[in-house]
């Protein structure tokens, strides 16, 4: 039997080395892929730009943009004359926040009772920048009001009685790229299992030796492992090429254990594979294999937990995020690369891939079973 | 170049297509059905944010200050920790998104109007989520304080109370809930339109790999014939799904199309002319279907995700990704779906986009063509 498997994973192997730019497409491919993702997204998220209206022209107003400015995320790019301006520059792309000081804004703000208004306009076409940049102008603006409250006339008190002071765990910076690259580092060695993987029963059905193959004393479960044994060979070397990249390339901590991360990684690997030949066994060519691939990728995407936190989620659809393997994984490399989780906090995603990869693995063997030749 | 042969060519093309139901389905109505599913995760976003306090006074003023904190929409109370030590343990089993600290002595100083200072500790594994975080504590400190200071505590309450009067104006255009579903759906087009894309490189190293491109090359076909013959059909099916996806987006999911269906469509045309473009070329090269599709998921899907501009803003600085970033046709179709889209701008607006695919577009095409040997290697 194991002669066997060997023969069809050697098989394989020899597709892959019959095309050219295979091999620098599973080897290479992957690690330029995440050296120019990480690099994208170890970038924070600032030196955004802040188009300044200031009809007020003021010493106020002057240190009111310079307390809006002085946390490095707003950057003044443009000081436009007129609403219309404004709005052209965020039509275009060039401004993603404005602000609008009315002329008299200093002397309402000296004045006893009058409210002198401020106004801020945000482009919100993109969540993240939005979001980022709601939060340091109304943050910069209430602190600097209060702080210039105080100095005026609190009773006694010379700054603001509460003093916040913020400290982060395991990000002192939050640093956008420490919570991204681990996420990329997963989606790669995913897409990289599941894209070998799916094609092999696939093409063989696609070519007609399947049937050929099933004339030899080759069982199921040996067609399984013998297309499984050289998805997981390049998986792993992909990861193991992927990960000191990470960690020595772009200084994301490893600090839980390596060899938790290993094999719970190993793990990862095998469910998805399961996935993978899943799609392979249920496709009648390689372009519908392929593009069953694309579909589940799409949609593991989402479910991920990356793009939308999955706390976040409706309670349905936060059962369904299970059943994706990926979302599990996610918070396994997260946890022990920057964490420094172990086992005990991880137990619950480890045992749910388990879960999946049997459920998957049983699933691929009922249809190859059943539909052998179609 | 005859017409007649390219129209051969793209009638066998679009055979395959038709032929099996399932492909069928895949190449056209697929993108329209993920959008949904996508869309669906996303319609329901609501950032959440849940702390636990470590409450060291426990005065009556410190557990006002945490009821102030909690007391709003999707803010939740996890828990309370009772020594530094435990935080960690609070992070690592995913509880909290953040601990607040109340220093001992809190109501004390407070009334004695000594500064106090109250400690966040953010888990900055998830930056967004912490960022998030802080924001809703500082903006609660800040009215706890003002509250405080209003109440029967403080005597000069009314005098501080005009002078901090500052009534900021926050106008968030295009997407006033700040609903990651406007911002997304858009962008998330883009990325559901390279499955036809995908599809035509499949195609391409589909007749390579079974040996039909050897009876086609023994045909009078030219090569710009057979190109064009391959890309149009996948453009085409490309343009059915942006319609039937961007209807599912705007009628289903009530995403805003403030611009010109008419320029949109075109400019989808222009994307889609890039896209397979690209993807044919690099099909050329290849020998299997596997190795295609390989090629596409690291050029077109990975990238759309995280080098495009969809989550993370493209940054400014010039460094090799964001070359790769404006190489890479998502990235100008992510600009354009928000911008018709949610801006409502035309192509006064958008011209540098469109000339930047139809210069990607136009070049893959030439490239394709010149490239293209009709022999045997």
């Amino acid at each position: 039997m194991l002669h066997r498997i060997w023969q069809l994973a050697f098989k394989e192997f020899i597709h892959f080395s019959r095309d050219r730019l295979m091999t620098p497409f599973i080897l290479l491919g992957p690690l330029l892929q995440l050296v120019l993702m990480a690099w994208a997204t170890s970038r924070d998220i600032e030196h955004l730009s802040l188009a300044v209206l200031d009809q007020d022209r003021s010493q106020i107003s002057r240190a009111l943009v310079t307390a809006v400015t002085n946390a490095g995320i707003l950057d003044v790019t443009a000081y436009p004359d007129s609403l219309e301006e404004v709005q052209a520059l965020i039509e275009r792309g060039k401004a993603t926040v404005a602000l609008l000081i009315p002329s008299g804004f200093a002397a309402e703000l000296e004045a006893a009772n009058s409210t002198p208004q401020l106004q801020v306009i945000i482009d919100g076409s993109n969540m993240l920048a939005s979001g980022t940049v709601r939060r340091a102008i109304e943050g910069a603006i209430a602190e600097w009001g209060q702080k210039l409250a105080f100095q005026w006339g609190g009773a006694g008190e010379t700054g603001p009685p509460i003093d916040l002071r913020m400290t982060a765990r395991f990000n002192e910076e939050l640093k956008y790229g420490l919570y991204a690259i681990p996420a990329e580092l997963g989606f790669v060695v995913y897409l990289v299992t599941l894209l070998v993987a799916a094609v092999g029963i696939a093409r063989e059905r696609e070519l007609g030796t399947l049937e050929q193959l099933l004339v030899t004393p080759v069982t199921s479960l040996e067609l399984v492992i013998g297309k499984a044994v050289p998805a997981m060979v390049i998986a792993c070397v992909d990861f193991a090429l992927l990960l000191p990249l990470t960690v020595w390339g772009f200084n994301v901590p490893l600090r839980g254990s390596v060899w938790l991360l290993l094999s719970l990684t190993l793990l990862f690997i095998t469910v998805e594979l399961g996935w993978g030949i899943m799609t392979s066994a249920i496709a009648r060519d390689q372009q519908q294999a392929l593009l069953f691939v694309f579909l589940l990728a799409m949609t593991e995407m989402v479910f991920s937990g990356y793009i939308v936190s999955v706390d976040n989620m409706p309670p349905l659809l936060r059962v369904a995020s299970n059943l994706f393997p990926i979302k599990h994984y996610l918070i396994i490399v997260r946890y022990i690369m920057v964490k420094g989780a172990s086992l005990q906090h991880i137990w619950v995603e480890a045992a749910a891939l388990i879960v999946l990869g049997i459920g998957s693995l049983t699933a691929t063997f009922l249809i190859l079973g059943r539909r052998r030749v179609d | 170049m005859s017409l007649y042969r390219t129209l051969a060519i793209m009638r066998k093309e679009c055979l395959h297509i038709i032929r099996d139901h399932r492909t069928l389905f895949l190449v056209t109505l697929s993108p329209a059905f993920l959008l949904f599913t996508l869309t669906y995760v996303l319609a329901f976003d609501i950032q959440q944010v849940s702390y636990a306090v470590l409450d060291q006074d426990r005065s009556e003023l410190s557990r006002r200050y945490v009821a102030g904190l909690v007391g709003e929409e999707n803010v939740s109370l996890a828990g309370y920790v009772s020594s530094y030590d435990e935080v960690d343990g609070w992070f690592l089993r995913g509880q909290a998104s953040a601990v607040v600290v109340i220093p001992p002595g809190f109501q004390a100083d407070l009334g004695r109007r000594r500064p106090t200072t109250i400690q966040a500790i953010l888990d900055g594994t998830d930056p967004v989520t912490a960022s998030d975080a802080l924001a809703r504590v500082r903006a609660r400190t800040q009215g706890f304080i003002i509250q405080e200071r209003l109440g029967p505590l403080s005597p000069s309450g009314a005098a501080l109370a005009s002078l901090l009067p500052l009534d900021v104006r926050l106008r968030i255009w295009y997407n006033p809930g700040q609903r990651s579903l406007f911002s997304l759906v858009p962008g998330l087009l883009g990325v559901v339109l390279i499955m036809p894309t995908l599809s035509s490189a499949v195609a391409l190293a589909r007749e390579k790999e079974t040996g039909t491109l050897e009876q086609l090359l023994a045909t009078p076909m030219g090569r710009a014939e057979f190109w064009l013959g391959k890309l149009i059909p996948y453009v085409i099916s490309g343009l059915l799904s942006c319609a039937l996806a961007t209807m599912v987006a705007t009628i289903w999911f009530q995403v805003p199309f403030r611009g010109n269906g008419l320029v949109f469509g075109l400019l989808a045309l222009d994307f889609l002319l890039a896209t397979t473009g690209l993807s044919l070329l690099m099909a050329s090269f290849v020998s299997s279907q596997q190795a295609a599709m390989i090629g596409n998921f690291l050029i077109f899907f990975l990238p759309s995700f995280f080098l495009s501009g969809l989550y993370q803003p493209v940054p400014k600085e010039i460094s090799p990704s964001t070359l790769a970033s404006y190489s890479l046709p998502t990235t100008y179709f992510v600009i354009i779906a928000r911008g018709v889209l949610l801006k409502g701008v035309g192509l006064a607006n958008l011209w540098p986009e469109t000339l930047a695919l139809a210069g990607l577009g136009g070049a893959s095409l030439a490239l394709g063509i010149g490239l293209f040997r009709k022999k045997l290697r």
